[in-house]
């Protein structure tokens, strides 16, 4: 089993694909993190200040940025092989197809992991010097921030399983790194928009990540954080194990 | 690569099926594959060469009967790798992987050291590409790469599909002296081709199919024994002669002054058409015309002469108006 997760490594660095998912996941996490402190305390902003744990809570949380990208880093790294019928010599290579689901479950959640905690890096980076120049003291063992990094991390990498799981389950690269960005992207921004149907919303895959980092957020009540991660992994290995189950059993022809 | 392997290497298909939808791909077909041979897998294009060869390497699953190499199920074999070598697809490879990356993920995966990648590039002529991006590789390059990953565990068994596809002259002479020489060194080599031509001068044993059912197994020379002699013959009087032979041989009428009889030694035709007083312009033996005989037993027609096929069954009749061996 460690030679069929390091062959994953293997396959991961050999093309650019992570490398520029990281980039993508950084250049995010900047944007939410620039508005984030841009419009604080700005007239109509209902978001809690920075000068408030919440509000530092908040600005950390943008490091699941990263979240989206693990997720098509996952999607990817399933879908490619079936894309590129690589799945031929790696199906020859382990017959037992249960044992590649899990093998690329276990190096995407170190990947995911790696992600999150270069994100992490990044926003620190970026927020010290920025929250300095605007005089808010930040201390980053206070507020509660180790904890929203620690959901951070925990929430990339559970996004990255889940990417296994989808991309498992929907072999068509196209059809599922669309479905995933569309449920992302207008989906899920629509219920969190949406009076009413927004109650549902803490129980889907980015409600949940939200209660994993501590979010607050004033019309939105997330799960506590253990019920969101509880939630997420529930999710990552649902997708994980229907997808071995219904789709990578079948035929390669 | 040059020990000597004695491990078993037979291949056992038995009385395998395999339906997509109401489709019957594979209908019950049984053959052997015997080590330390080179089996040619022929049928034309859709009689279920593919699907039966993704049923021996655990790719699909059999809707009915098995598979098995060295006894057992693919899924089964302990070190699939190292036991089976095999080639599907022209292009299983990420572009964007170099060739060598491309085939160290399979090392790493196989428990093999990284250099095994390097040494079958060396043995497929591909050293000065290996970390080129495999997707600007040309077809035949393609093709190589497929059979450097298939040698890569240095199997007992070697199990390809269409490997000639996308190789010029001089690779395809290449691929034969590579799979003479595996063969010689006693592992089992399965190939499969839709032209017998280019596996012809390669293959001990051949197994044909259509429609997913056998035809015929058993090693080529026999083949070519039961159903390989014709005798052209041209003449002005090709019609008279043509009479002659009626019910002592099989004739054809490729042409209008040219007679083409099976079943009948030349030497035979020759004094019949003497002792005929027919004139001949030219009196010739046909020896080898194993694609005829692969296209008759197929039912499929030669593509020259498609409007004279013959119908299946008649192996005797032969189609195609020239010979081309």
């Amino acid at each position: 089993m460690i030679r069929l997760v390091q062959a994953e490594f293997d396959k991961t660095f050999s093309t650019k694909l992570w490398l520029w998912l990281l980039l993508g996941g950084i250049a995010l996490m900047g944007t939410f993190m620039a508005f984030t402190i841009g419009f604080d305390g700005a007239e109509g902003n209902p978001s809690p200040s920075l000068s408030t744990p919440e509000g530092k809570r908040n600005l950390f949380a943008t490091a699941s940025a990263a979240n989206t990208f693990a997720l098509l880093l996952g999607i990817i790294a399933v879908t490619g092989e079936f894309r590129h019928q690589t799945v031929t010599p790696t199906f020859l290579a382990t017959p037992h197809r249960g044992h590649v689901v899990t093998a690329k479950l276990a190096a995407y959640a170190v990947l995911g992991i790696a992600f999150g905690l270069v994100t992490i890096v990044a926003a620190t980076a970026i927020a010290l010097p920025w929250l300095a120049a605007i005089d808010i003291d930040l201390s980053m063992t206070s507020s509660g921030i180790p904890g929203t990094l620690a959901g951070v991390l925990a929430a990339v990498a559970l996004y990255a399983l889940l990417g296994v799981g989808v991309g498992a389950l929907v072999r068509n690269q196209i059809a599922a790194v669309v479905g995933a960005l569309v449920y992302l992207f207008v989906l899920e921004a629509f219920m969190r928009g949406l009076p009413v149907i927004r109650d549902y919303y803490p129980y889907l895959p980015g409600g949940a990540s939200e209660a994993l980092t501590a979010t607050t957020d004033p019309v939105v009540e997330f799960l506590e954080p253990w019920q969101g991660g509880a939630l997420l992994a529930i999710y990552a290995l649902a997708f994980g194990v229907l997808g071995t189950l219904l789709s990578v059993r079948r035929d390669v022809t | 690569m040059d020990t000597e392997v004695t491990e078993p290497g037979r291949i056992v298909v038995s009385g395998l099926t395999k339906r997509f939808g109401t489709v019957k791909a594979v209908d019950d077909l049984s053959f052997t594959v015997e080590p330390g041979s080179v089996t040619g897998f022929l049928g034309p294009n859709g009689a279920g060469k593919t699907t039966t060869l993704r049923c021996v390497l655990g790719l699909v699953t059999p809707s009915e009967g098995t598979a098995t190499i060295d006894g057992r199920p693919y899924a089964e074999l302990e070190t699939p790798n190292r036991t089976v070598g095999a080639l599907l697809e022209a292009s299983s490879f990420h572009p964007a992987r170099s060739a060598r990356d491309h085939l160290r993920v399979y090392c790493r995966v196989a428990g093999l050291p990284g250099e095994r990648a390097d040494e079958v590039l060396e043995l497929t002529g591909l050293t000065s590409a290996a970390r080129r991006k495999a997707g600007q590789f040309s077809l035949g390059m393609r093709q190589r790469l497929g059979l450097a990953a298939a040698l890569l565990g240095d199997p007992h068994v070697l199990v390809l599909d269409e490997p000639a596809n996308g190789l010029d002259p001089e690779g395809i002479k290449w691929m034969r002296q590579l799979l003479r020489h595996l063969a010689d060194q006693g592992r089992t080599i399965l190939v499969s081709s839709h032209v017998l031509s280019e596996v012809e001068q390669t293959v001990d044993d051949v197994v044909i199919v259509n429609n997913g059912t056998l035809i015929r197994q058993g090693p080529l020379s026999e083949l070519a024994e039961h159903h390989g002699h014709a005798t052209l013959v041209r003449s002005p009087d090709a019609d008279r002669l043509a009479t002659a032979l009626d019910g002592k041989a099989d004739v054809q009428r490729p042409h209008d002054d040219a007679v083409r009889v099976t079943g009948m030694d030349t030497a035979a035709v020759g004094h019949l058409a003497f002792t005929e007083g027919i004139e001949l312009h030219e009196l010739s033996t046909e020896t080898s015309d194993l694609e005829q005989i692969f296209f008759t037993l197929t039912g499929e027609a030669a593509p020259e002469t498609a409007g004279q096929a013959t119908p299946a069954g008649e192996h005797h009749d032969a189609t195609r108006a020239g010979g081309q061996s």
